[in-house]
């Protein structure tokens, strides 16, 4: 069959880094041998529905499978999904992914959506497609979501990948001009934390899954002798969750001996400056924390397992060591008062030189906060998934904040981050 | 805060540094700061008198002024030195400076701002385009400028469009035809713009690419539109917001700046937050004085250092409007860098475009260095039409004034931080003298508040 699998555009965009979509590139990994496969990253080429839709028209497309991973990109996979079935009825229309996952029975209400397939997908995507193209009946399949004379079917979930190391590496030579991409390299699925503003535990599973050290050096290899590669990144939601394996990992590749360059994901309390050190050693550039708050209770609240006073150390600790972190935080988190807010401020002020990103608390589908918000003094309120952005509106009224509240705080937030990211980076002395 | 003349006193065969620099603060201490080194201290008041006078001050103290350069021998010629310093830095700035080809496509405006010096006589008496064979020739120019001058930057050119306002839409195939010729030789384009018919062109920034757009706005949108009288403030943001998020084109907002809009600027920062352009890498915004060019008044200079007071309390209040850059404010430039590095930065030599590889042709075939005066031919310092020709008397007289040719300057002891300002404001003498109080105090205002700010004072 002609597949085509698609990263869909946003309405608007600002910010236009590229990345590899990983999640469809290890889907086509799966299916190249079977399938007639196009993967079109209209995301990342900032092509807008109508190029997108042109493109799997050209194709003469028989499945359009759509990886709706963010809220920003919800409205538009529903218009490729419409108008492909306008212009082509006989398509079949999958989409997968975060938000998809959790909004799988309303879009599966949509005339012009097939089917959804919730969760990991790497096992029930290919046998959905195998299916399809057989003729086959889907009743049994697992993982997915569709309709039957206009009743909405959830079949009961697929069970998650155990072995990590048989999955098949993404199929990084279909995606069209691959060369411009960094690379980026998942090490781990799951997240071992499950914060309550992230989707990541409900979409992988409990739990955290790691491939060997072995697979990872492998894959990286086999990067470096498709030429060129001089940085990636490990997009897992924290590479230093187990530090011994992350510097198990370092090792690995400085005694491969190429010039690489690297970035990754931490969490404050797993760092040492031993790591830090192996990190750097092995080319590691910068690492991304997700820190949240500057208020010791609002991290209590959270259940961090850090203090300000820890993330100021890890901070020190990069400067020191030649590695450049950035921080992301979150305004309108649950009980946060003003005074919270403003020891938030305050901790940006001390991180100087970085970058501090500022988001308000959204209320994206499938995460605790939003599957159980009263448990955290939430009040969420009316709004459009496609309205959910990390950067714009606060649609949650907390038990000491309302939105417009919200907003205003977010906005002052914003300008300690610029302050801060003027300054030059300098270690900081704390108590 | 008072700022302190310094008197040169022999003490011990040294003598004080010209470049000392001293601001007295509010709790009895005294901030010194020498403007060609670099060094600061905060002194108490005996230590800073001993700068003055012949005072006694103890060993250790004098020690101190002298290792910090406060203090310098007798025999050392503080002149010499910073002569030779700009000298040294002169070519290697010009060298590291692309070409700056700044093209006039008319005086004339759509709009009749209220401040605008320009207004009445020059929009409507210098009201014709540029046409597309002047256009030929500029580039015919510019290609031999570039080979001609000894110290420039031989990569490509920056073009800069301007006006009055070049985009009119009557300028529409003028624009196109410029940008056409940007492309095709792989020259960087900018446009300086009011914004308000940018709409009109996106269909030919799209064709042709387009560097970078400035576009000037007064603050939030009722202000904007009581003083850009025939404007639009919400076209001009859609505009931009089309350009920010097409990735294509670099822009900067720039927000003219005085007592009647500043506390419109949070609700300007809050919309820029809100259409989170901020976000973009392509996106930059400052707030810069308004400025007489014409240097008829000198209330504006004079109201320069309360507006920046003001600003600065502002932003205590309003942190958003740290996404404003501060430009413009001669003097706190360098104090911003001290802010922001917790180190003086090194002396530029000078600031002026005349110095710097900077051209601007004007639609009466005239070559200029310099922008603000552009509109008086006398001024000018060769043709590119009907042929080209430079007139090298003019051009050199223009090319290398330094700082060392204007007297105040020279003996100012805050030429290394202010780099001589610009020759426009040399010609009018009070006017200068209102421009070098500004700076001083600007700069002031910045060291004490990052002093302050650092818990230092």
């Amino acid at each position: 069959m002609k597949i085509a699998l698609i990263n869909p555009p946003v309405e608007s965009r600002y910010v236009h880094s590229i990345d590899e979509p990983l999640g469809i590139l290890y889907l086509a990994a799966h299916l190249r041998d079977k399938h007639d496969l196009l993967i079109i990253d209209s995301f990342s080429h900032n092509l807008t529905v109508e190029e997108t839709l042109d493109i799997c028209l050209d194709f003469d497309v028989d499945i359009v499978g759509i990886s709706t991973v963010f809220s920003t990109s919800y409205k538009t996979s529903k218009e490729i999904c419409e108008k492909v079935k306008y212009e082509r009825p006989s398509t079949i229309t999958i989409l997968g992914g975060n938000t998809a996952t959790f909004m799988a029975e309303e879009l599966v209400k949509l005339p012009f959506i097939d089917y959804v397939v919730r969760g990991e997908s790497d096992i029930s995507f290919p046998i959905l497609v195998d299916v399809l193209s057989g003729g086959g009946d889907v009743s049994q399949l697992k993982g997915i979501t569709y309709k039957r004379d206009n009743q909405v079917l959830n079949n009961e979930n697929q069970p998650l990948v155990k072995d990590l190391d048989s999955l098949p590496f993404p199929a990084r030579d279909l995606l069209p001009n691959s060369g411009q991409y960094p690379k980026s390299i998942l090490s781990t699925r799951g997240c071992a934390y499950g914060c309550i503003y992230c989707s990541t535990s409900a979409f992988w599973g409990k739990g955290f899954r790691m491939r060997s050290v072995d697979n990872i050096i492998e894959e990286i290899e086999a990067l470096v002798s498709e030429g060129n590669l001089t940085y990636f990144s490990f997009a897992d939601d924290c590479f230093t969750l187990v530090p011994q394996r992350a510097i198990e990992i370092c090792t690995r590749i400085g005694e491969m001996g190429f010039d690489l360059e690297w970035s990754c994901t931490g969490r404050i309390e797993t760092i040492s400056d031993q790591l830090l050190k192996s990190l750097r050693g092995a080319g590691c550039k910068s690492i991304f924390f997700g820190i949240e708050s500057g208020s010791e209770r609002i991290l209590k609240e959270l259940n961090r397992k850090y203090t300000r006073n820890e993330v100021i150390r890890v901070y020190n600790l990069c400067i020191e060591n030649g590695i450049k972190p950035y921080f992301s935080f979150i305004v309108g988190l649950p009980y946060e008062t003003i005074e919270d807010v403003e020891e938030t401020y305050n901790l940006i002020n001390m991180l100087r030189g970085v970058e501090n990103g500022i988001h308000i608390l959204t209320p994206f589908p499938g995460t605790p906060m939003v599957e159980n918000s009263a448990k955290y003094g939430l009040d969420i309120l009316p709004h459009s998934i496609e309205e959910l952005d990390l950067n714009t509106r606060s649609f949650i009224k907390t038990s000491e904040l309302n939105p417009e509240e919200i907003e205003s705080l977010f906005r002052k937030a914003i300008g300690y981050s610029f302050k801060s990211l003027k300054r030059e980076a300098k270690e900081v002395s704390y108590e | 805060m008072k700022i302190k003349s310094l008197k040169a006193g022999d003490i011990l065969g040294k003598k004080p540094s010209k470049f000392n620099f001293l601001i007295e603060t509010d709790n009895d201490k005294v901030i010194v700061v020498n403007t060609f080194t670099g060094a600061i201290d905060i002194l108490h008041s005996d230590e800073a008198n001993h700068l003055f006078t012949d005072s006694e001050i103890d060993y250790n103290s004098n020690e101190y002024l002298c290792k910090r350069q406060y203090l310098i021998d007798d025999d050392v010629s503080e002149d010499i030195l910073l002569e030779k310093y700009f000298e040294s830095i002169k070519n290697y700035r010009r060298e590291n400076k692309s070409l700056s080809c700044v093209i006039i496509l008319t005086f004339d405006c759509n709009l009749r701002c209220t401040y605008c010096w320009q207004q009445n006589n020059i929009h409507e008496s210098h009201s014709r385009t540029i046409t597309f064979n002047q256009i030929d020739k500029i580039f015919d120019s510019i290609e031999k400028l570039l080979l001609s001058l000894e110290h420039a930057k031989r990569d490509t050119p920056i073009i800069q469009l301007i006006g009055g306002e070049p985009l009119l839409y009557k300028n529409r195939d003028i624009v196109a035809y410029i940008l056409k010729k940007c492309k095709e030789r792989n020259w960087y384009s900018q446009i300086t713009s009011n914004g308000s018919q940018l709409k009109e062109f996106m269909d030919i920034f799209e064709e042709h690419g387009v560097g970078e757009i400035q576009v000037t706005i007064d603050g939030y949108s009722t202000v904007h539109e009581k003083r850009r009288v025939g404007s639009n403030f919400k076209d001009t943001m859609d505009s931009l917001d089309s350009l920010i998020q097409s990735d294509k084109t670099y822009i900067k907002l720039r927000v003219n700046t005085d007592v009647e809009n500043i506390d419109s600027l949070p609700y300007l920062a809050d919309e820029i937050i809100n259409r989170r352009w901020y976000t973009s890498s392509r996106f930059y915004a400052y707030i810069s004085p308004l400025r007489d060019s014409s240097l008829r008044e000198t209330k504006l200079i004079k109201d320069r250092i309360n507006l920046l007071k003001s600003f600065i309390e502002k932003r205590l209040n309003y942190p958003q409007l740290e996404i404003f850059d501060v430009l413009g404010w001669n003097g706190y430039e360098t104090a911003k860098h001290l802010e922001n590095t917790g180190r003086m930065p090194y002396p530029k030599g000078f600031i002026c475009d005349m110095n710097m590889n900077n051209f601007v042709f004007t639609p009466n075939g005239e070559i200029h260095l310099c922008l603000e005066e552009a509109h008086e031919s006398k001024a000018s310092v060769g043709r590119y039409s009907p042929d080209f020709y430079m007139d090298k008397v003019l051009f050199d007289n223009k090319y290398d004034n330094t700082p060392f040719t204007s007297i105040e300057c020279k003996d100012c002891n805050i030429v290394p931080i202010c780099s001589g300002g610009c020759q426009m404001i040399d010609k009018n003498k009070e006017y200068k003298k209102e421009f070098c109080q500004s700076v001083k105090e600007c700069f002031s205002l910045g060291v004490e508040n990052y002093l302050e700010t650092e818990g230092l004072i």
